[in-house]
């Protein structure tokens, strides 16, 4: 039996599927509700009902201990592309195994730990797909190469070119970045583009940002809500990729211009560049998780973040979804949540209304 | 027989960054050789195939290239993800890369 898992049905059951069957207390309640909500055919869906098969076979098989085993168990995988292209490239880490002295491989192995336990420890998720996928990552990619991906199955980090970007893997925040962008395709499967990409990014912008928040062991107030403060070279003037508690501040460089992120719909940024601007408009979001987590207090992804997540979750929201859905969307996991009337609706309406977003 | 103009206006989006890099280049500014080697990877390029390519649908945190290449008489525009990059674009795009990251 493994011992990290607390309970082997938070792995694969949602906690507002979780409070509905707690709520209606019997065994047939509980196989009505889960019967309900496998006659949706998305991929959600699916694996809910997925989940419900698991969970009649482990009635029936209740001694293998399966699930159990499988729970709460990171899996990574570092690989090193040793500055070529190829994927994954050659393995230099797998899981349980020593440091071998390169940092950017032990910040990778780390960065995907702390990010597997913030999932597992906050919302009883089981990695990207809930369902226990190993990680994998790829570091030393490309020569001098900028950047950092998600490119649907693995995480990738460049080692930057030492002038404007230092190695991608030195900031905790950017790594939980990549690795939510799994999270957020594998639950609404947000597309790429204006108003749903910036919503994309600003997911994993949230939860990066939670990642490292909690990981220091920092509440609200003492967060710095700053992305990839680690990341920027000596050369740059500025400090971070993006600020969360103000958008459009984070660097005023000769060569990479002025931070563009606004925090409020009336400055909402038009262009084709960026896939439609999703790592500009992200800061409106941003900005309003920002303003929520804050007017709560104390530990950010304990109530801001669970509600984000919830409604990150909610199968109402659809691919296409705009804020002002998603907005509608922490709205109803607030209620689902914490009731309709408490503290917590008023700082989720209040955040939104904050940043020009009318629910 | 004079070299036929040459103009390039090059723009890289996205990344995890978000940070723009652009730059504009016009090969008559350039000293000789350097030139020459703009032009010569301009030449290997089939612009018209190029401009036509389709932008693959957004992919999280890749790069978004966008170039207006000014050669002659025409004018091509290429808006290219990372990910379509093609080979011998690459050359270039890492030649505009650098330029627009000098100070």
């Amino acid at each position: 039996m493994c011992n990290n898992c607390r309970n082997p049905l938070y792995c694969i059951v949602p906690p507002i599927i979780l409070d509905r069957i707690a709520r209606n207390g019997n065994e047939g309640q509980r196989d009505r509700a889960l019967r309900t909500l496998s006659r949706d055919h998305s991929l959600r869906m699916a694996r809910l009902h997925m989940a419900e098969l698991r969970v009649v076979i482990r009635r029936g098989a209740p001694t293998t201990g399966t699930l159990e085993q499988t729970c709460g168990n990171k899996r990574r995988t570092i690989y090193d592309a040793q500055n070529g292209e190829t994927l994954p490239g050659v393995v230099v880490r797998p899981e349980g195994t020593d440091s071998a002295g390169d940092v950017a491989v032990d910040e990778a192995y780390d960065g995907l730990g702390a990010t597997y336990d913030f999932f597992w420890e906050t919302f009883e998720r089981d990695s990207i797909d809930d369902d226990g996928l190993p990680l994998e990552a790829t570091v030393h990619f490309g020569e001098d190469y900028d950047n950092a991906f998600w490119n649907g199955v693995q995480m990738v980090f460049g080692d930057g070119d030492g002038e404007l970007f230092n190695r991608f893997t030195s900031s905790l925040d950017v790594i939980g970045h990549e690795l939510a962008h799994g999270v957020t395709e594998d639950e609404a499967g947000l597309i790429y583009w204006r108003e749903p990409g910036a919503l994309n990014e600003s997911m994993s912008d949230v939860f990066g940002s939670l990642v490292k928040q909690k990981k220091l062991g920092q509440t609200a107030e003492e967060a710095d809500w700053l992305i990839g403060a680690e990341l920027l070279g000596p050369e740059v003037d500025g400090v971070a990729l993006r600020s969360m508690s103000a958008p459009g501040t984070a660097y005023d460089d000769d060569v990479l211009g002025k931070d563009p992120q606004p925090g409020h719909m009336d400055d909402f940024v038009n262009t084709l560049s960026d896939n439609g601007g999703v790592h500009i408009n992200s800061g409106i979001p941003n900005h309003a998780f920002y303003l929520v987590a804050t007017a709560l207090g104390s530990y950010a992804w304990e109530r801001a973040g669970r509600i984000w997540y919830e409604a990150l979750r909610d199968p109402q929201l659809r691919p296409n979804a705009r804020f002002r859905a998603f907005a509608r969307a922490t709205v109803t996991a607030t209620s689902a949540l914490y009731g309709p009337g408490g503290d917590e609706m008023k700082a989720v309406t209040h955040g939104w209304e904050s940043v020009g977003i009318h629910i | 027989m004079p070299e036929q103009r040459l103009k390039i206006d090059f723009k890289r989006s996205g990344g995890v960054t978000g940070m723009q890099l652009t730059t504009c280049v016009d090969v008559d500014d350039l000293p000789e050789d350097e030139g020459q080697t703009v032009r010569d990877m301009v030449e290997q390029l089939d612009l018209e195939q190029m401009s036509q390519q389709p932008s693959g649908a957004g992919a999280p945190d890749r790069f978004v290239y966008e170039l207006r290449i000014e050669q002659g008489e025409r004018t091509v525009d290429v808006c290219l993800g990372e990910a379509e990059l093609p080979e011998d674009l690459r050359p270039l795009v890492r030649d505009l890369e650098k330029r627009a990251k000098s100070r």
